[in-house]
């Protein structure tokens, strides 16, 4: 890309990240900011999921992506993203399950899975993001956290604090683009505020009587969307 | 390059019609009207914008208008520059046009 735009269509700008839904990254003039720390904040249904998994399935060739798996295992993960016709069953795609190992199941013969004892092991998940960060270099890395909302009801928030400022500016220094994935109405006001206060972004799915939407940042108009077989459609 | 499409622009000036050369990622090239870092951006955007829509239909802009309260902004795409040119009139769009023509030889 010269000057910070495709030059086929320069509405994509060089420093986003494709979202992976085509609509959406012309929306956004290219996608997610890359470098970057976003936070996605939706109710607790499948809607801000299928985000994460059209971001993580739409790795490039020269790209790596990890989902940090809080409370579902890899297997469930796949198979979720696969009713939305979201195939995460791909090379690059790399799970850090910090689910399984809480009910015994974890697989530790898979070589794209990192198992993790819980989502309480902060540090574990840390030196897991250290591991990847070094298998990724000279590659863009996607990362998404499936969801925070787990991590921060498992941890104490002075820990959760400090695990935030730690990765958030080391997979900014690599060049990754990061999503974190929050339950809304979970955690207070105060939570809320930790979670937001390092974060380059955030994106609202609202349910507006049945109806879904999504508040972009810097947007003042809402984006109807909807969630089908296909995935995540603009409407 | 600057310097040629300045003449251009100047000359198309020196018939009412003010212009700028803007481009693609916002940077302005070259201007006889007012045109700061922000606007230069916005200008790019709309370009991007519509282009972006355009080849959704799989169809391609050929020039863009954007009427104001009695002026009207004509942008038209060269290559990865887009050039524009404010008139009050679309009898002068044809001028506008001529001198995007001109400027074409001098933008990659």
């Amino acid at each position: 890309m010269a000057m910070g735009v495709n030059e086929e269509m320069p509405i994509l700008k060089a420093n986003r990240l494709s979202s992976g839904i085509a609509d959406l990254d012309i929306i956004l003039e290219g996608g997610y900011f890359n470098p970057g720390n976003i936070v996605m904040i939706g109710p607790s249904g499948i809607e801000k999921a299928a985000f994460a998994y059209h971001f993580a399935a739409s790795v490039g060739p020269n790209e790596n992506a990890y989902v940090i798996c809080g409370n579902s295992s890899p297997a469930d993960i796949i198979n979720k993203a696969s009713t939305l016709g979201i195939n995460l069953n791909k090379p690059n795609i790399s799970f850090i399950d910090c689910y399984s190992a809480t009910l015994g199941k974890a697989d530790e013969t898979n070589p794209k899975i990192k198992v993790v004892s819980g989502p309480g092991a902060l540090n574990d998940v840390s030196l897991m993001l250290n591991d990847a960060i070094k298998d990724s270099a000279g590659k863009k890395m996607r990362v998404v956290f499936d969801t925070l909302s787990t991590f921060v009801l498992y941890n104490p928030q002075d820990s959760i604090r400090k695990f935030l400022s730690v990765i958030e500016g080391r997979l900014k220094s690599v060049g990754a683009t990061a999503i974190y994935l929050v339950d809304d109405g979970v955690h207070d006001k105060q939570v809320l505020s930790l979670i937001e206060h390092g974060m380059d972004e955030t994106y609202t799915i609202e349910d507006r009587g049945g109806k879904f939407v999504m508040v972009l940042p810097e947007l003042d108009m809402p984006i109807p969307i909807k969630i089908g077989p296909a995935g995540v459609a603009i409407q | 390059m600057a310097g040629e499409l300045d003449a251009i622009l100047n000359e198309m000036k020196a018939k009412g019609i003010g212009g700028a050369v803007v481009r693609v990622d916002g940077v302005a090239v070259a201007s006889t009207i007012a045109l700061n870092d922000l606007s230069s951006g916005l200008l790019a955007s709309v370009a991007n914008t519509s282009d972006a829509m355009m080849k959704r239909m799989d169809d391609r802009q050929k020039e863009i208008e954007v009427a104001f309260d009695g002026l009207i902004l004509v942008m038209i795409p060269l290559k990865n520059h887009v050039f524009c040119g404010m008139i009050k009139d679309r009898e002068e769009k044809k001028t506008v046009q001529e001198y995007a023509l001109k400027a074409k030889a001098f933008v990659s």
